[in-house]
């Protein structure tokens, strides 16, 4: 055998065997990886990305799902505004969204359990002790420098509007969050609405006393069987501030001639509770209230136990109308104006969405590993293509342009799953409701596609400017403070709770309405006042 | 090449070692085998375990689950109970519209925690209420259009669910749902009676709701392994969940299949028809959890394991058999290449043997015994080539770069010291030794005395000093001693190496009849003195001519010898002699002889040439003398009295002395004998007439012939019979004698002399004096 290719076969054999020992291992490997790859991709991907380019990175979102959203998505991942998103960024994002209903528990669970998103996006007010005592805990991060040196769109806006720069600090000058930034004229969403078909049934005009409203609600009771002729939760109860405010307060604190009050304890409140006694105990209040949920609250509407509803022009105003309208033609709704006590009084609590949203507000946490690159890509929604996304989604598939102005497409206005343009909207972007980014007026108008939506957003926008001066802008405390405030709040919002439901349905009569004033006192809401009036004080001279 | 290979078929080397190799190679794989089988067991006890450890888990997780929906009814059921919801009747007061408020809060923590329960209620049919997780329900109605509008379930049937009896059964509903309007959710729902304390009564529901989804969830890890189907049963053997699709006659062959086993809590696996069905079932619950894998996909990680093990087999098989070709090929080479190496020197042919093990044997055999054949012969040889060289050392004949040394230790010659004598035996006569036997021939007889003197002279020699002999050269043989040149001096040593050639040389002869002399030489330094210690030995040997044979003579005995010595024999002993001879008269012969001899032998240290001329010449005056002597029979008489080479052969004076007394005595007998008989008549007369008339020029043969009386050419024939020579050279022989005589005399010139001798003329005679004398006449009148 010649030299040359006995050395070939030795080589030869060599090579095969340690391709087949290689291939061996190799396969046995393979096999073990492949499910913990699996498993690994779905488990949070937070920290493990350190040294990986942006475009790559993956991070974690918690925040409550819309109404509107939960309704057509069981996550906003599902929504394509962010599938595009991740495709423009190469930002992946795992949402994790509470239960429907549990918003409130699970938020606290979450914040809790330490076990922390990269990114929260809430109304940060509502954290116990507010945005500053969240910085202090850790939980979220200041922004300043993040923003200033990732955030070129969110920068521009707060340069070019005083109020925007203000509203996402705290005292101390500390960006605690990415705002929703509203700079259009519509900012007014939500108010009451009637039965319009009722109304007109029963040859009623729409109310504007709070007689009239009460008349209303009985001839809805009397004529039309209503069972909860006016429905709400104890939510919504406490969020619109139409009745308190037709008694001149508001359910927290507000100002009052610069001095800054807190509801409850103001005579009016009791006023106000002692008119919800008589309707609850009349049945003009739903019986449920403080056992509904917002889903049987809209299904007392639609099923005609309720006639009266608080809402939102295009989430429950549209949505409704137009889902019941399928089976019931007539089925109409109307925005009436907030409630005043005496005739020719003018609301002065219309809600009105400042400039930065009081919700759609998003914290980086301590757990993100790329706050630079999440901030980054949060900015794209204040830039113009990231708004066009938010607002309008995506090109072509959702809107088109026409003449520079964006036109929902039929997937939108004319859903063929039939979806309302709410529910469409929220299957594919964020514009209908409080959100990160800049938002975009153009949508409201395409958005309101019944007659008496573009008439209640005019409604609703009548007075808006008035609740200017009673409203308490988004102050904010130094931690201390936060700390005392919501040691003092965890104690009289539970009582505040507690009582209003008792003393709504009865239980607790309306006479012992001082002595739960004068609790509140022992229990420190005057103290609380005087943070808020010190926190007030420094806002007006930020 | 290859022919070659299977020229030993079948019992070809090459072929035995691939065998071997082969055998080798089957023994870790019989290991191997016997372990993959072992392994082939075990994986698929394994792989059951595995499976059934999935099952069992999932059946754990959901049985955990159960647990919670379990409790939870029961803090629901401790509401109704305990709180009194249950009891109230329509209308409700406040404080029940409070507590039902509460009590709906409560629920909302419930709910709060774990994902894994989708929904409950509590439905109370007394005051038509249903709580829920979400919200309290006034009208039942409005509940039930929320969850089972688009359903096919009416508000009656619902109803009539509700009002049912249950111990904590699971039922299936599906419920309005999912993210598109119309879409329906499966859910699975816990449904239990309250009180739970009276079994007859029926006061509230629970209803503890499950996204079928969800369950499955939990089977799906089960099957996501295994691509098989798995099932939940409830304890009625109902199908709760299951991932894939199961036909009723499919489900029932699989509770057929599990019927033997009862519905004891435990574990069952069942492999057959193709199918591999593991089942759980829960002690908690008494819920089935039911595996069915397709067996090619439950034992894939087995089969592949085998079919890996059996290629690997064969692989190593293949591989295995391909090294073993290889490497016996690669072992075969060198083998090969002694066969090549031998095939051309085999004495048989390849074919004639076993196997190329038994041809190298045999091949190897025929060279070992050639080769001992050859180291025989070359010891021969090598005794040869010793004695040649030291012959050569002997003789001197070796050239300058000779590496001596070598040639020394290369046959065995070691002189330890740097002298050096030579002692020369000369075999002279052995033939007694031989007396007895007869018969062999005279090269053995030869080689025997030979070895017999090496023997007993070695054996001598080597007490002292290292000796050694040389073979027979001549009838002699060589003894090279080598001697101290310092320590001893040198007369010891002399006189040692002379005492052990007079002790050897006297045991031969005694012993073996063998005779011989012995001839020592003096002791010469170093390599060079080889020559000249053997030079001195043969030149000491010569003298035996002298000092006689058999005996030891030493080079010291011999003296220094008389250059200008001659020896004594004059002219007019001689001119005795040979008139003695002629006139036969021994007694006179004898008398000049004896004393030639006597003065001769008289005289010391005659060299021994000197000693052969002198023997010569006696040879020459008797043939001298002879040879004028005319007598008949003459020629006859010389052969056989044969003198020359009698003389020749004696090698020593006493010897030649005594041969020569016989010649004498012979010749001069035969002289004697001869001058009785008259047959010498005619010669007698042609002589007489050639002395008287030898003046007369005119004298020739057939004068003569005819004074005579007989024929010339007889008479010139038988002249020269007699004499030996033509009777004209007698004529001038005596004319010359004649002349020589005048010449001496002195007194006439030449030319006078020819005539008076009878020459034609001067020149005749100075030609004919020049022709017998060698000298002219006047050339000779001068010495």
């Amino acid at each position: 055998m010649k030299r040359h290719t006995r050395k070939g076969l030795t080589v030869a054999a060599t090579i095969m065997l340690a391709g087949g020992l290689l291939a061996a291992c190799g396969g046995n490997n393979n096999e073990e990886n492949r499910p913990s790859a699996a498993s690994a991709s779905g488990a949070s991907q937070t920290a493990s990305t350190a040294g990986t380019s942006a475009q790559s990175i993956a991070i974690s979102y918690y925040t409550a799902l819309n109404a509107n959203a939960s309704a057509v998505v069981t996550s906003l991942s599902d929504v394509e505004m962010y599938k595009e998103l991740q495709k423009r960024t190469g930002v992946a994002v795992n949402f994790k969204h509470p239960a429907v209903g549990q918003e409130k528990e699970q938020f606290n669970l979450l914040i809790a359990s330490g076990n922390l998103t990269d990114v929260i996006e809430t109304a940060w007010n509502d954290y116990p002790g507010g945005p500053s005592k969240a910085l202090a805990d850790g939980t979220i991060v200041k922004l300043n420098d993040l923003i200033a040196q990732n955030a070129p769109n969110l920068s521009k806006l707060m340069k070019e509007n005083e109020a925007v720069d203000k509203m996402v600090r705290t005292d101390t000058g500390d960006i605690y969050m990415m705002p929703m930034i509203n700079l259009g004229k519509y900012r007014s969403f939500d108010g009451p609405f009637f039965r319009k078909d009722w109304l007109d049934e029963l040859g009623l005009k729409t109310p504007k006393t709070i007689g009239d409203w009460e008349n209303t609600l009985r001839a809805f009771k009397e004529k039309k069987g209503a069972t909860a002729p006016f429905t709400a939760t104890a939510k919504k109860l406490k969020e619109f501030t139409m009745l308190p405010g037709a008694f001149g307060v508001s359910h927290g604190y507000y100002l009052d001639g610069g001095k800054v009050k807190y509801g409850p304890a103001q005579d009016g409140y009791k006023q106000y509770i002692a008119l919800m006694n008589k309707w609850f105990k009349e049945g003009l209040l739903d019986p449920d209230t403080f056992a509904n949920d917002t889903k049987k609250m809209e299904s007392n509407l639609t099923s005609g136990k309720s006639g009266l509803i608080f809402g939102y022009i295009g989430g429950t105003m549209g949505t409704l109308t137009t889902s019941v309208r399928q089976t019931d033609p007539k089925f109409e709704l109307v925005g009436a104006q907030y409630p005043v006590l005496n005739d020719g009084d003018k609301p002065q609590f219309v809600k009105r969405d400042p400039e930065v949203n009081a919700s759609g507000q998003v914290g980086i946490t301590k757990a993100n590993a790329h706050p630079a690159e999440t901030v980054k890509w949060l900015d794209t929604l204040y830039g113009e293509d990231g708004a066009l996304l938010k607002n309008f989604g995506v090109e072509g598939l959702t809107y088109t342009m026409g003449n520079g102005k964006p036109t929902y497409t039929d997937l939108i206005m004319k859903n063929p799953d039939k979806l309302s343009p709410a529910q469409a909207m929220a299957k594919y972007f964020r514009a209908n409701y409080p959100s990160p980014g800049l938002a975009d007026d153009r949508y409201i108008e395409q958005y309101y596609t019944l007659p008496e939506q573009q008439e209640a957003a005019k409604t609703f926008a009548e007075y808006a400017d008035l609740s200017l001066e009673h409203v308490l802008p988004p102050v904010t405390l130094t931690p201390e403070e936060s700390e005392e405030l919501a040691q003092i709040e965890g104690e009289v919002n539970t009582y505040l709770d507690e009582m209003t439901a008792k003393f709504i349905m009865g239980v607790e009569p309306i006479d012992n309405y001082d002595k739960f004033v004068s609790q509140l006192q022992k229990m420190k809401i005057d103290r609380a006042v005087e943070l808020k009036q010190a926190a007030y004080d420094r806002y007006a001279k930020r | 090449m290859r022919k070659r290979f299977l020229r030993f078929w079948p019992r070809n080397l090459l072929l035995s070692w691939v065998l071997s190799y082969l055998l080798m190679l089957c023994i870790p794989i019989a290991v191997s085998f016997a372990f993959y089988n072992n392994a082939y067991g075990v994986i698929k006890s394994e792989i059951m375990r595995a499976n059934l450890g999935l099952l069992r888990q999932a059946q754990q997780d959901v049985d955990g689950h159960l647990q919670e929906i379990r409790q939870l009814s029961t803090q629901l059921a401790f509401h109704a109970e305990e709180q009194g919801l249950m009891y109230w009747e329509q209308p409700l007061t406040a404080n029940q519209r409070y507590m039902l408020a509460s009590a709906q809060a409560t629920f909302r923590t419930y709910a709060a925690s774990g994902s894994f329960i989708d929904s409950f209620m509590l439905y109370l049919p007394r005051s038509q209420y249903v709580l829920t997780n979400r919200a309290a329900y006034g009208d039942p109605k409005q509940l039930h259009q929320e969850l089972y509008g688009s359903t096919g379930l009416t508000f009656k049937a619902w109803q009539d669910l509700m009002n049912d009896r249950y111990t904590g059964q699971f039922m299936h509903l599906n419920q309005a749902g999912g993210t598109v309007a119309s879409q329906t959710e499966p859910m699975v729902s816990f449904m239990r009676s309250l009180p739970l304390s009276n079994p007859t009564s029926t006061m509230a529901t629970v209803v503890v709701s499950v996204k079928e989804s969800k369950l499955l969830d939990t089977i799906r890890a089960v099957q996501a392994v295994n691509k098989g189907t798995v099932l939940i049963l409830d304890a009625e053997r109902r199908p709760i969940a299951s991932t894939g699709r199961i036909e009723p006659d499919e489900l029932s062959k699989i509770l057929e299949a599990f019927a033997p086993f009862g519905d004891a809590a435990g574990s069952t696996q069942l492999d057959r028809g193709g199918t591999v069905m593991n089942r759980i079932v829960s002690a908690t619950t008494e819920w089935q959890y039911v595996s069915v894998i397709p067996s090619s996909t439950f034992w894939v990680k087995a089969e592949r394991i085998r079919a890996w093990s059996l290629a690997g087999l064969a692989f190593c098989l293949l591989l295995g058999g391909l090294f073993a070709y290889v490497l016996a090929r690669r072992q075969y080479h060198p083998v090969g290449e002694i066969l090549r190496l031998l095939s051309g020197k085999a004495r048989q042919a390849m074919e004639r043997h076993r196997d190329e093990y038994h041809f190298i044997r045999e091949a190897l055999r025929d060279s070992f015994d050639e080769s001992a054949h050859m180291q025989r012969q070359l010891q021969q040889q090598s005794s040869v080539m010793r004695s040649n060289l030291l012959f050569r050392l002997l003789k001197g004949r070796l050239e300058s770069a000779y590496p001596i040394d070598e040639a020394l230790a290369a046959y065995d010659l070691s002189f330890p010291r740097d002298s050096f004598a030579a002692v020369i035996f000369y075999i002279e006569d052995f033939s007694d030794l031989f007396r007895s036997t007869g018969g062999e021939d005279e090269e053995k007889r030869l080689k025997f005395v030979q070895h017999i003197v090496r023997n007993i002279v070695e054996e001598l020699t080597n007490k002292t000093y290292v000796g050694y002999m040389t073979d027979l050269e001549d009838n002699m043989m060589t003894l090279l001693v080598n001697v101290p040149g310092d320590g001893d001096s040198a007369e010891q040593v002399g006189s040692r190496i002379l005492e052990m050639a007079t002790e050897a040389q006297s045991f031969i002869a005694s012993r073996f009849y063998i005779d011989h002399t012995v001839s020592v030489s003096a002791v010469h330094a170093g390599i060079p003195g080889i020559r000249a210690a053997y030079t001195e030995a043969l030149d000491t040997l010569e003298y035996k001519m002298v000092f006689g044979t058999n005996r030891v003579i030493a080079y010291e005995q011999l003296q220094e010898p008389d250059p200008i010595q001659t020896y004594y024999y004059p002219m007019d002993k001689e001119q005795h002699l040979i008139n003695a001879v002629k006139t036969g008269n021994f007694e006179k012969a004898m008398d000049t002889l004896g004393e030639l001899f006597e003065v001769n032998m008289a005289m010391k240290a005659v060299p021994i040439d000197v000693s052969r001329c002198f023997m010569f010449d006696l040879v020459g005056t008797i043939m001298k003398t002879l040879d004028e002597i005319q007598l008949a029979d003459k020629r006859q008489f010389m052969r056989s009295w044969d003198p020359i080479t009698r003389l020749l052969k004696r090698e020593t004076l006493q010897d030649m002395k005594r041969e020569m007394e016989s010649l004498l005595r012979q010749a001069c007998e035969w002289v004697d004998e001869n001058k009785k008989s008259r047959n010498t008549g005619l010669r007698d007369r042609v002589y007489q007439y050639i002395q008287e008339h030898y003046r007369n020029s005119n004298l020739s043969l057939a004068g003569i012939a005819e004074d005579i009386g007989v024929n010339s050419a007889y008479l010139s024939r038988f002249f020269k019979e007699q004499h030996g020579e033509s009777l004209l050279d007698t004529l001038s022989r005596i004319r010359l004698d004649h002349a020589k005589r005048l010449l001496r005399d002195g007194g006439h010139t030449v030319s006078e002399i020819a005539t008076m001798v009878g020459f034609y003329n001067s020149n005749a005679f100075i030609r004919t004096f020049k022709k017998y004398e060698g000298v002219t006449p006047g050339q000779y009148k001068e010495i």
